[in-house]
């Protein structure tokens, strides 16, 4: 909501200025209207004058421009035109030599060879509007000479308010200035309304009727016979300009300025067009067409509330007037609406045509339905004022059912107990007076509160104690600490681990990432989960939520890998969504995804990357740390979107918890990533079921040196170390400390569909130093357990 | 036997002359590998008189144990660099290190400060019912958020939340009071992105319900968080507003942390940052759930975790936080 500070001074007698401003800016945001800009208006005008068209022929050099002779006052000048309207006779603004038009300034010129002293302006040359279809044409009143300074100088605050959803009130200025003088407490100075009615009755000439009156409680009606359409006075089209509007006519301009002045929309019909001189308000009929103002062409249903006459729609109640009914030129008579319409059935047209206007916006949130004559009459006044005519007698109101003030009790205890600290009763009742919420005292704690139909939001009590604080300002309100509750706790079972795991994946050196949920549909294919669909998505980017976390991980690795990063090493923690049995399941998962470089060439390492061993070390790590004791992996049943080759489940008591190592071609190729990317994903659900909640069983340390030995094992390529080392393990019992694989080795040493794997042991007496002997009999042990076992040669 | 013991001090002066660790194990693969001088001479025992092969076994065991500890010895002295070869200026061997998503390195402050102040983390779904986004939300019916163009439906009355206010619902209807929680998390909006606006984003929102919970406490509340936040001299103004779900309610500005509220690019030159908005629960939200609004009040809160992020890292488009561009998330 536009304010001029120019304007707003007619209603309170208070002077904004630069000096006052941010301290009005900082006051109207406490009272809750906060400022989204403020424009510091000034139009000088120098240089420029009212001029008289004396000739206007055809530019001998270009067809579009034309060569006029100019009466400014003080001399007659040659000005080439360019503007299709322009003719002799017309009165126009001229913008003088040094006149700085925009962000050029004027001086004498050539223009194909015709000499050019001034220009003839448009309205959006001067400044006044956005309007460029033709030169501005003046008043022929005016003097040849006279400074366009006169006309529309001025100097101007304008604060781009807010207003929130709620004040309906508060997008008239009346019902600003209601506020602002309380602030400034200043009284506020309602225009007084003297109406000279004509002798004949508006009854005989308009009749009312209302079909809905649920949808339109009331409508007001007023007839102004023998107007003369025209231009309106500077002081109206400058008040209009500067909130923004553009001056029409003098009718459709008092409209506006009624409207902006009330917060009540008003619309004027000619009264020619109402056919059978009757109004009838009602729902349209389902297909029933309609063409507003600005020629739109809407084909209606049965829930859009019309304004009609005799035989077809008007208007679009409290939206939009018809192509055929407005005011015109030609118009002699006037038809006055003044109506109060339910906001619901307001915002069903709004939200059925689209179409959003300044009246519809004030409907939507509810005007004042006791105010209509007031509104009607004030902008009468002003049209016999402006525009002549005789107003007809008497207000056509049809108000079936009047809607009347609410009473509403408020306690000063509770007040006191919501707000946290007390406010005097004498404040509250003397501060409720002033913007008319007529407010006494009931009892020692009980006010009583007349709530003016102006505000429909407040309902309740707490809407009365929101008032209060609003008045006494929230910038005095204390701040006082909580006290603490105790120990019961509401938190979420698996925040902890979430931020736990989280910890740990950015410790071993990943980096993570946040990913939208919405993802196109083509990526969920590969994950098997039933994905779910979105409405009405944006674009096709996002028209499903991910089903798996790896879909997220595979796009990033997809995106930076066209950005040429070497090493991506991620991870990510969030919700996946898909139908279980037609109900949407959402988890909570992780996953880490690892490609490309693993570390760059550097003096003390070669360039290595990353592999099958990076993804499950991390994966051990992470399980390990999280106190997951004994880790299971198989690789049957592993999901299609890893290669199987290369991927295990992590499995316990039976259950898969979570699947690593490489995506498959296939999958990578629908994200079309063509380097190995290996991956681990598991649901934090699957996660916390491999949690042990035992600690640490703290082993005994020994006296004796534990001894280390190697032993060479030639095996087929199909074998697995976790065989040997589990049949290692058995052979030697508890004094095996340790098992792992120090050197792999397949060449030609070995033969073919060989290797060689060498297995370093560290044993652990407790009860002795081992003697070479003792290690000798092991060893021998363990090489024929090997040989004998499984058929295995040792080197 | 002479000429052993001769043979010996030949090898062992010879192992000794190495002078760097691939000479010694030149002299390793010399003497002691398969074909190794001192291997070979293993070989020989069978060719050695009987009645002197114990004393020859003897000998050439104890020059091989020899060579093997001057050759152990040699290798480790050489494989410690010694202090003349370590150039300085070459950069350490540094242990990987991992970085934060800068909205959860926001969240997990957040978190870390509320906890401090007695709250708990809530969770709930994102996918949620009418009833848990709007009406227990005192969500008239013609507001603008309920309409199908401006959430994201995936089934008839199931969308995804566009606020976690549904887990404040959630957790009131599950338990009695007092509740003191926040619930940070993701939330939708059907909305044309550009550097402002995303169609997912998070929010950090807040409840607690108690009895004598009042809107100074709030306003305490929220100033202790943004103290925390941005440091002691921080300030907190409460500007009037209005939401469905709360009365009074208030748009929270914070004194701006660069300028300390002189006016700066940051807050463009107002010195006050807008960073929330907040109220006391209305009766009829506390009354949807069962909670006697006579008995029991509460406040609640509402944070964006994607606008204090790029306030705190001076990031100028909200899309770079789902970009996840690696070399945009290395830096945090």
């Amino acid at each position: 909501m536009k304010i001029s500070a120019k304007w707003l001074k007619d209603y309170v007698d208070f002077e904004i200025s630069g000096n006052n401003i941010d301290d009005i800016v900082h006051r109207l945001a406490i009272l809750g209207f906060e400022s989204e800009g403020v424009e510091h208006i000034k139009r000088e005008f120098e240089n420029f004058v009212a001029g008289k068209v004396l000739e206007c022929v055809k530019h001998p050099n270009a067809d579009k421009l034309s060569l006029c002779k100019v009466d400014v006052g003080t001399a007659v000048l040659p000005i080439v035109c360019g503007a299709p309207n322009a003719a002799a006779g017309q009165t126009v603004p001229v913008a003088l030599e040094g006149a700085k038009v925009k962000d050029f300034v004027i001086k004498k010129t050539k223009i194909r060879g015709e000499e050019s002293i001034g220009m003839i302006c448009a309205e959006d040359e001067l400044g006044l509007s956005d309007d460029h279809e033709g030169i501005m044409i003046l008043d022929d009143g005016l003097v040849a000479g006279t400074p366009l300074k006169q006309l529309f100088g001025c100097e101007d605050i304008v604060f781009e308010l807010e207003v929130t959803s709620n004040r309906a009130d508060a997008l008239g200025y009346l019902g600003f200035a209601r506020e602002f003088s309380f602030m400034t407490d200043k009284e506020l100075r309602a225009p007084e309304v003297v109406l000279e009615e004509a002798a004949e009755r508006t009854a005989g000439n308009i009749e009312i009727e209302i079909l809905d009156p649920g949808a339109c409680p009331r409508y007001c009606g007023r007839v102004i016979k023998n107007i003369k359409i025209g231009e309106s006075p500077d002081w109206l089209k400058q008040k209009l300009l500067a909130v923004g509007l553009r001056p029409i006519n003098n009718v459709v301009d008092i409209t506006n300025f009624v409207m902006l002045e009330t917060g009540h929309p008003l619309h004027a019909f000619d009264l020619e067009n109402i056919s059978g001189r009757k109004i009838i308000v009602r729902k349209a009929k389902i297909g029933e067409k309609f063409v507003t103002l600005d020629g739109k062409e809407l084909e209606l249903n049965d829930r859009i509330l019309m304004i009609c006459d005799a035989e077809k729609p008007a208007a679009l109640a409290g939206v939009m007037g018809g192509l055929n009914s407005g005011v015109t030129e030609k118009t002699t008579d006037v038809l006055l609406e003044v109506a109060y319409f339910n906001l619901a059935d307001i915002r069903e047209t709004v939200k059925f045509t689209n179409i959003h206007t300044d009246s519809s916006k004030r409907f939507e949130r509810g005007v004042d339905p006791n105010d209509s004559e007031y509104v009607i009459n004030r902008a009468a006044a002003l049209i016999k004022e402006l525009a002549g005519g005789d107003i007809l007698s008497g207000i056509a109101d049809c108000y079936p059912s009047q809607i009347l003030p609410k009473k509403i009790e408020l306690r000063l205890s509770r007040t006191e107990k919501v707000l946290g600290f007390k406010i005097d009763a004498s404040f509250i009742v003397s501060s409720f007076n002033k913007i008319e919420l007529a407010a006494e005292v009931k009892d020692a704690d009980t006010l009583s509160v007349t709530v003016p139909t102006f505000r429909p939001d407040i309902t309740r009590e707490i809407d009365l104690i929101e008032e209060a604080v609003r008045l006494y300002g929230y910038d005095k309100i204390p701040e006082l600490n909580i006290s603490s509750i105790g120990l019961e706790s509401n938190e979420d079972p698996d925040e902890e681990l979430i931020d736990s795991l989280r910890e740990k994946l950015r410790n071993l050196g990943l980096v993570e990432t946040f990913s939208k949920s919405m993802v196109d549909g083509k990526y969920c294919a590969p994950f098997g989960k039933d994905p779910v669909k979105i409405e009405h998505p944006l674009n096709e980017e996002m028209n499903h939520l991910r089903n798996s976390l790896l879909l997220p991980l595979l796009l990033t690795a997809d995106k930076n890998i066209r950005r040429k990063v070497g090493k991506i090493n991620i991870f990510e923690t969030g919700r996946i969504f898909y139908y279980d049995k037609g109900n949407i399941r959402e988890k909570d998962s992780a996953a880490v995804l690892l490609t490309g470089i693993k570390s760059v060439q550097i003096w003390h390492t070669p360039e290595t990357l990353y592999d099958f061993y990076d993804i499950k070390g991390i994966v051990t790590r992470l399980l390990n740390d999280l106190n997951v004791r004994s880790l299971e992996f198989s690789n049957e049943n592993i999901p299609a979107y890893f290669d199987e080759s290369q991927a295990l489940n992590i499995t316990s008591g039976g259950k898969i918890r979570g699947t690593f190592g490489l995506i498959s071609k296939e999958t990578a190729a629908v994200f079309e990533i063509r380097q190995p990317v290996f991956c681990f994903e598991a649901s934090f659900e699957q996660i916390n079921d491999m949690l042990s909640s035992s600690s640490t069983d703290l082993k005994e340390l020994s006296k004796y040196p534990k001894v280390i030995k190697d032993i060479s094992v030639l095996m087929p390529v199909s074998e697995s170390a976790d065989k040997v080392k589990e049949h290692i393990k058995k052979i030697s019992g508890n004094i095996l400390e340790d098992v792992c694989v120090a050197d792999i080795y397949k060449g030609e040493q070995v033969g073919s569909g060989k290797k060689s794997y060498t297995f370093r042991m560290s044993f652990q007496p407790y009860e002795k130093t081992l003697s070479d002997k003792d290690i000798e009999k092991l060893l021998n042990k363990i090489i024929n357990g090997l040989k004998n076992d499984l058929q295995l040669e040792i080197r | 036997m002479n000429d052993l013991n001769e043979l010996k001090t030949r090898i062992l002066d010879d192992i000794r002359s190495a002078s760097d660790y691939a000479e010694t194990e030149e002299k390793r693969i010399k003497y002691l590998s398969k074909k190794g001088e001192i291997t070979l001479l293993f070989g020989k025992i069978k060719d050695i008189e009987p009645v002197n092969r114990k004393e020859f076994g003897q000998v050439i065991n104890d020059l091989r144990d020899e060579a093997f500890e001057i050759i152990n010895s040699l290798k480790e002295k050489y494989s410690e660099t010694s202090s003349e070869d370590i150039d300085l200026t070459l950069p350490g061997k540094m242990p990987e290190s991992g970085s934060y998503h800068p909205l959860n390195l926001v969240k997990d402050e957040l978190k870390k400060i509320f906890r401090k102040m007695g709250f708990s983390v809530a969770a709930g779904p994102e996918v949620e019912t009418e009833y848990y986004i709007f009406d227990a939300l005192n969500m008239p019916s013609w507001h603008p958020a309920r309409k199908v163009t401006d959430s994201l439906y995936v089934e008839k009355d199931k969308l995804l939340r566009t606020e976690t206010s549904s887990v404040q619902i959630r957790t009131m209807e599950k338990g009695k009071p007092p509740f003191r929680i926040i619930s940070p998390g993701r939330v939708y909006r059907n909305e044309k992105e550009n550097a402002t606006h995303t169609a997912m984003f998070s929010q950090c929102e807040g409840l607690y319900v108690n009895r004598g919970v009042s809107f100074s406490e709030l306003k305490g509340t929220l100033k202790e968080f943004f103290k925390a936040l941005y440091g002691k001299d921080t300030a907190v103004r409460f500007r009037p507003h209005y939401f469905p779900f709360t009365e009074p309610s208030a748009e929270v500005d914070v004194s701006c942390f660069k300028c300390k509220g002189k006016g700066c690019s940051i807050c463009k030159k107002s010195g006050w940052l807008e960073l929330g908005g907040c109220g006391m629960v209305h009766p009829k939200v506390l009354e949807n759930v069962g909670i006697d609004s006579e008995e029991f009040t509460g406040f609640a809160f509402g944070l964006g975790i994607e606008r204090l992020a790029m306030l705190k890292y001076g990031v100028n488009d909200i899309r770079d936080f789902t970009e996840n561009d690696l070399r945009f998330l290395e830096q945090f």
